[in-house]
Formats: C-alpha cells, structure tokens, sequence
C-alpha cells in the first residue's frame, strides 16, 4: 500500500496539475470568484505571453529579458563558484587563514545580500556591475563556507595515509582534498543557484535597464497582473532549469571523477 | 466583528452624544506621500481641523510614489489617496478611482535633468544625442510625464528614448554612478542632482508644455456611499492649502516637522524651492478648473493630454473620456453647503 | 589513529583541530576596518562611502533619535513583529504538510509537483501580487517572508520524516495507530533534528526576503530607514541599516543554532539535512 511505482507517481502529478489549471480557470473565467483586476484569467495570462514573447514590454522581448538576467546569474554564479570554491580550500587547509578570514567573514555574513542593494547601486550603478556584484557577493557565501567545512571534514586517517604515501601539492589536492570536499561542495553550489536568482530579481525589482525583475517590476508598476504571473513564471522556469543543469553536471562530474 | 465595533463605536457615541454635543468623528484612510501635497494633512494636523470637520485619520500610509499606491488600491487599503495626475489617471483606467481636487500644480517641480556635460550637447540637438539611449524615471509619475512632454518637445517619438524604472529614492544614485544621460524627477531630488551628482536641470513640464498636477482621489465605491466625509475632508484640503498659499512661513514650519516626520531631510534651500515651486489652487479657482458649463473644463483638456501620453506608451489601452474620473461632484456639495464652504475658505 | 604518532606527521595541520587563535582574527578585522577608512577617506567622497566612525556615531544616533516616525530600535521591532508572523505561519503550514507528504506516497504525488514549481520562485517575486492584494498592509512583507521560510520548512520535515525507522512504523501498525497518531507520535519525533535544523535556513531565507520587501514596499520597518536614508543621500543611514539588520540575522542564528543544540542532545544527531 504504501510504495508507488514512478509511473504512478508520474500520473498522480499530472492530474493534480491539469486539476489545478482546470480550477484557475472555473475560479477566474467562468465563476469569478476571483477579481481579474489581483490576479489574471488563464486568456489574460495568454494574452500576457504573447504580447511579451512577440512583441515587448519593458523595453524589450521576453527572450531579451531572459538573456539578460540568465547571462548576468551564470556570471557571477560561475564567478563565485570559481573565488569561493578557492578561498574555501584555503581556510580549509591553513589555520592561518581560517583564523584570520573566518571572523571577518562571520560579520560579514549575516548581512543578506539584499541588503547590499542600495550600496552596490550607488557604486555601481544601474548596469551590470551592480549585479554582478550583487550575485558574486551572494553565492560566494555559501560556497565559501560549505567548501572550508568539507574540507574540514574529510576524515583525517585518510588525510595522514595519503601523505605518507607521498601525496604532496597538486596531486595531494586534486585526489585527496577535492574529492573528499565535493559532497559538501556540490551542496553549497546549489544553495549559491537559489540565492542568485532571488538577488538578481530583487536588484532588478529597484532599477534594471533589462531583465526579469524589470518586467515584474513594470507590471507592478502599471498594475498589470496578467504580465505579472508571466514575471513569476518565468523567474521559476528559470530557477528550475538551470538547477537541474546544475545536477546534471554534478552527475557529470562524479563520474568523470571516478 | 466590525458591525460589532461598529455598534459599540455607535453606542460610545451616542452616549458621549448625550453627555457633550460633539459631532461624531468619522475615521478616513489616507494615502499619501511624504512630498509637499502631504502637508495640508499635517497643518490640519497642528490646527486640529481634524475634529473641527468631524474626521479623525484612520490608517494614515505613506508610499514612495504613485503607482504603489493604485496597486494597492485592489485591496482597498485606502479611501482617498493623494497622488501625481499620471498615477491617478492609472487609478481611473484600472480601478475606476475619481480625481475631486487639484492638490498642486507640479508643472515647474518636475523635470529632466541631463549628466553635466552632456547637457549642452542634448539641448543644441537633443536627437542625435538621445534617441537609443535610456532615461531613469519611477514609471507611471508626473515626472515620466513631464520627460516625455519635453522629449515631444525636442522631436522625440515615443519609443526613442527608453524609460529605465526606478524608485525615486534610488534615482539620485543611480544617475550618479551609471552612464544613462538623463534623469526625470520632481524636486527636492532634482534639485540634488544639480547640486550632489553634477546634473544640470534642461527642462522642466512647464518648458514642455504639459500641465503636471497631483490630485486628490477617492475610491469610486468610497464616494458613492461617503460623499459627506470625502467633502468634508476635501474642504478640510482646500483651508489647508489656503493657509499654505497665505502663510509661507508657517507653511515651512509644519514642512519640516511633517518631513521630519517621515524620514525625508531637506536643507532651508530645498525647502524654499519646494515651497515655491508649486502653484495653489483656493476653492474659486478649483471649481473654475473642474467647470464644465462651457464645454470641456480646464482638468478635462489637461486630463485628455496626459491619457494620449498614456496610451502612446501603451500603459492604458484607449483614451479614457473624462468624465468618467474628473468628478465635479464633491465641489459641487462643498459650494451647496454653506457651513462647509466657509470652512473651506478659512472662514 | 596510528598515523598520527607517526614520526613523519608534523603539526596537526587541519584546521578544525586547532583551536582558532584569537588575536589572528582580530587582526583579520582591524585589517577589514582599517581597509574601509582607507577607502572612505582616500578614495570615496562622503556621499559614497562614510568613514567606520560616522557610521557608528550616526548608529547610536539612530538608537536614541527617531528617524522616519521612529527610533532605530522600534524599526527593528517592527521588522521582528512582521518576522515572526511570516515565520510562524511557514513552519504551521510547511512542517504538518513535510511530514504529510513523507508519509502518504500519494499525497505526496500530487503536492509535489506544485511544491517544485512554488519553489524555486524567488520570494522577491512575490512583491508584486503582494502590493496588489494587501496593499502597503500586514499582509504584503508576510506573504513575502512566508514564501521565503516555507519551502526549506517542507523540505526539512518531508526529509525527516522520511528518516522514520520502518521498524518503528511496523511497531505503530501492528498496535494498531492510526495514520493521524502514527505522523504525530513515531514520524514527528524522528523529525524533529533535521526539522529544527531546517528551521535555521528558514529563518535565514525569512530574514533575507524581509530586507528585500522592505526595501520596496513597506513604510515602516528596518530596511525602510535605509530607503530613506538613500532618498536623502545619507550614506551613514544606509550602512547602519545594514549594520542593524546583520546584527539582527546574527543573533537569531545564535539563537537556532542554541536550538539545535539543545535539540540534537535531547534526540539524538540523525539530522537529515
């Protein structure tokens, strides 16, 4: 009774899901129980799409927007996985630098990112600067810590009898010190995913030129919620492929691993 | 549990109603902003008018700008709202909302403010140096309107200068550090992108030929059941502002503490330009704008003007008649009513 | 362990086995303040960058002086009061629909796919419908903040739920319990660890999407004074709201992480996160 087979599974999910969208639209189209004017009608919704995808709203196409914000979170992802993933091994691996970098980082830290908005716009202005900024700081915190605590938890009797089997430098680290770190890697890599979309749609949301949080933040400001559920849409599409791209090279990478 | 309230409201009352003649004080929620037409509403405060007209302030919400505060309309948040033409004209087309009164003239405080050296250049042929390049404004705002009645002015079509979104507070900054040439504003702030951030102020609604006002807006199904307390309140508006436009100096006074107030810093300078730089209308004057004896009133020509801006950015689908949201009615009760009247005239 | 008395071995060199040398990390932050006054004062102009003591006068300033309606402290309260409710309306909703769905496979069909979709939505997203249907009110920063806490809420208890023993539920099956006993009384105690570790990031991401609604629609609240401060070009009121709302997120993961502790001595370490 209690197990059920992935097709099951599979099928369950994609009745609730049409049943949902079936009950969207009795609530919006056909009863009005729900006033057009808070949340859109699956036509109005349609309609939305199709201006956004063919024609443009805030300056510019969907495919547009989308380029801007995805280029601009691969960046400072890529960016903040490359600084965070090095400074993470080196307070990992010397106590030196954990000592004199882990206090600082701890009172940086608890400042959210979000927080950062107004400062980086001031610095760096509207553009991409800003952003990229903004999403670097993000998803290097996360990966920073996530890293030194791998690091930190790879079992030392392993560590010793690598060593004395000669393991030195580079090859210490490429076969000993990664591959023990990267469970705990993979995971802050994944938390640094999330956290770059939700700040690049909030800095969008209080002044872009391009990109997603700009069309919601138009929508919002011309009370248009049909075009703000295509923002919504799109910014979980988003999310929800690019971590899945993210797995997928995990699973890449574990096997070229061994 | 609010016929509940109601009810014991009702009771309190009639018992205070029998102990002391007080007129019972009906509560009103107001939206507003922390900008010069909010302080009628502090005066009124310091004066207490408030009680003199039978109104306490109910939730008294603060936005940043306009268009937020349409948004929120949807939720009822708010019976009547003080607001810039543009939003309230976003109000009527999606909510119906109805424009009462002119709360100022905003044509000279809002303007386009070019980087410092760009600024000859755009004035002597403001085509070739703007069109493809952006302009950071807080969308849908008297100030969006004000630009783009200038951009009208230099030759510019619709579409040729592109409007970057950002919230008034977060505008200074961004021209500051960003390459984008222009940036529309109503004062104080463009008056700190001349002195904080280099600009150089190229024209203001009035240089492009628009007529900028900020009105006084009530939710159409709060006027329909409420006119007396909307006339009450809006006569309490109207001393106010008589007592701006006569007494500078206290005007100034209640500025600051209302600014104070809300967080927004302005020196003896900016306070005197943003005094000076609106034009106040008394009752007489209001009723001669919304009059419609001779064909179109004077509102409805301004209106007809900022909803063709409107529909050429494709913010709202068709021009709306005005009519339908520029609404006489409230006045129209004010002048009927003797006691009233004279409370608006500072009598 | 052998290794270790190995003549070979120096130093212990990892670092979590040394204790962590103090001084070292003051230096760490002298070197970060000392980094910041040099930029304020060499190459920033006042407007742009404010020295480490302007912002700590203009912080005790805030403190004692109202500033947009009210003092720094109140602003904060405010901030926590919204908070709270967010965060206790997640964990109410998420944690009983986590150890739901770890429990009945076809519940858990059916959630899933909407859970995945709701998910990955920023919560800054939400801004917009927030405004729409709440208004500046109560309910605009909750729903915000909500959908911050709320997914790792789910996740946490769904994941420990599903760390339950088998033989602990064949137990509670052969007496005879009933779906409703079996969650409350065998799976939720199982959860329990990796639920309370959950409800760190959710406070985390809770905290982090307050600052970002905050920022755009509220009128009031910590992260407000800093939208003023930036509207009156006081660069000293931005960075001690950054300084306020850090203070703020580090005491409430003192606090979780102090829960978590107590929790894990209590029921044991078998966290699922």
């Amino acid at each position: 009774m209690r197990g059920l087979s992935a097709i099951q599974t599979r099928l369950l999910g994609a009745c609730s899901l049409a049943a949902a969208l079936l009950g969207w639209w009795i609530a919006t189209s056909v009863f009005h129980w729900i006033d057009i004017v808070r949340f859109p009608d699956p036509a109005t919704f349609l309609q939305s799409l199709h201006q956004i995808v063919f024609a443009q709203y805030a300056g510019a196409n969907l495919a547009e927007h989308v380029a801007s914000s995805l280029g601009l979170v691969l960046k400072g992802f890529l960016l903040a996985s490359v600084t965070g993933c090095t400074l993470g091994l080196i307070m990992g691996l010397s106590p030196f630098w954990r000592d004199f970098l882990s206090p600082t980082f701890n009172l940086l830290r608890p400042i959210p990112p979000l927080a950062w908005i107004p400062l980086s716009l001031l610095w760096f202005g509207l553009g991409d600067a800003s952003k990229l900024f903004l999403i670097t700081y993000a998803a290097f915190i996360p990966v920073v810590i996530n890293t030194s605590a791998g690091v930190a938890q790879i079992d030392r009797v392993l560590l010793e009898a690598a060593r004395v089997h000669g393991a030195r430098g580079w090859a210490w680290l490429r076969h000993v010190i990664i591959p023990g770190a990267v469970p705990h890697i993979l995971i802050g890599l994944r938390l640094a995913m999330q956290t770059c979309w939700t700040v690049i749609v909030a800095a969008e949301l209080l002044g872009a030129i391009y990109g997603i949080g700009k069309v919601l933040n138009s929508a919002k400001d011309d009370v248009y919620p049909g075009m703000i559920l295509v923002g919504m849409t799109t910014v979980a599409v988003l999310g929800i492929s690019t971590t899945y791209l993210l797995e997928l090279a995990e699973r890449r990478f574990v096997t070229w691993r061994r | 549990m609010k016929a509940g309230s109601f009810a014991i409201a009702a009771f309190l009352a009639g018992v205070l109603g029998a102990a002391a003649p007080v007129a019972a004080q009906t509560p009103i929620n107001v939206s507003y902003q922390v900008t010069i037409h909010g302080i009628p509403l502090q005066i009124a405060d310091d004066k207490n008018w408030w009680t003199e007209i039978g109104l306490k302030p109910g939730d008294m919400t603060s936005f940043a700008a306009g268009a937020q505060q349409i948004a929120a309309v949807a939720s009822k948040s708010w019976d009547v709202g003080l607001m810039g033409g543009p939003p309230a004209l976003l109000g009527a087309s999606r909510f119906n909302v109805q424009t009462v009164l002119i709360l100022v003239d905003d044509s000279r405080a809002n303007g386009v403010v070019a980087k410092g050296d760009q600024a000859a250049a755009i004035v002597a042929n403001p085509v070739a140096a703007l069109k493809g390049r952006e302009y950071l404004v807080p969308a849908n705002s008297t100030a969006d309107y004000a630009a783009q009645s200038c951009f009208r002015k230099w030759g510019l079509q619709p579409g040729d200068v592109k409007a970057v979104n950002i919230a008034p507070g977060a505008l200074v900054d961004a021209f500051k550090s960003s390459n984008v040439p222009i940036g529309a504003i109503w004062a104080p702030h463009f008056l700190r992108m001349e002195t904080q951030a280099g600009g150089k102020l190229v024209c203001t609604g009035q240089d492009g030929g628009a007529t900028v006002t900020a009105n006084l807006v009530v939710r159409d199904d709060y006027l329909k059941s409420n006119m007396d307390t909307v006339a009450r309140f809006t006569a309490m508006y109207l001393r106010a502002l008589d007592f701006m436009k006569k007494n500078k100096a206290e005007t100034l006074v209640a500025m600051k503490r209302f600014y104070d107030k809300g967080g927004v810093v302005l020196s003896p300078s900016e306070m005197d330009a943003e005094y000076a730089t609106r034009d106040y209308f008394d009752l007489a004057q209001q009723v001669a704008l919304f009059d419609r004896s001779k064909g179109p009133s004077k509102l409805d020509d301004i209106h007809n003007r900022l909803a063709e801006f409107f529909k050429a950015a494709g913010t709202i689908p068709a021009v709306l008649d005005p009519k339908t949201y520029v609404n006489p009615d409230v006045l129209a009760y004010i002048e009927k009513d003797a006691k009233l009247k004279a409370f608006a005239e500072g009598k | 362990m052998a290794a270790l008395n190995h003549p070979r071995v120096r130093k212990p060199w990892r670092a979590s086995e040394a204790r962590p040398r103090r001084w070292i990390g003051a230096l760490g932050i002298l070197v970060l303040v000392l980094v910041w006054q040099g930029t304020a004062v060499l190459v920033a102009d006042a407007s742009t960058l404010a020295p480490p003591m302007d912002v700590i006068r203009r912080f005790f300033e805030m403190l004692v002086h109202p500033f947009a309606g009210s003092t720094l402290g109140w602003h904060v309260i405010v901030s926590l009061g919204r908070f709270a409710s967010g965060f206790s309306l997640a964990v109410v909703v998420g944690v009983p629909l986590g150890l739901t769905m770890s429990w009945f496979p076809r519940f858990e069909a059916v959630i899933t796919p909407f859970f995945n979709f709701f998910r990955f939505i920023a919560p800054i997203a939400w801004v917009p419908f927030a405004i729409l249907w709440f208004g500046t009110g109560f309910g605009g920063p909750v729903l915000i903040i909500f959908s911050g806490a709320f997914a790792p809420c789910v996740i946490g208890s769904y994941g420990g739920g599903k760390l339950t023993e088998v033989r602990l539920l064949e137990a509670a099956r052969t007496v005879g319990a009933g779906n409703f006993k079996i969650i409350t009384d065998v799976i939720l105690p199982s959860a329990i660890p990796s639920i309370v570790a959950a409800l760190r990031i959710a406070a985390g991401n809770a905290w982090q999407s307050l600052v970002g609604a905050e920022l755009i629609v509220a009128s009031s609240g910590v992260a407000y004074t800093m939208v003023r401060g930036q509207m009156n070009r006081t660069i000293t009121v931005v960075m001690v709201g950054m300084i306020a709302i850090g203070i703020v997120g580090l005491i409430m993961e003192w606090l979780f992480r102090r829960l978590e502790v107590a929790v894990y001595r209590r029921f044991g370490s078998y966290a699922a996160l």
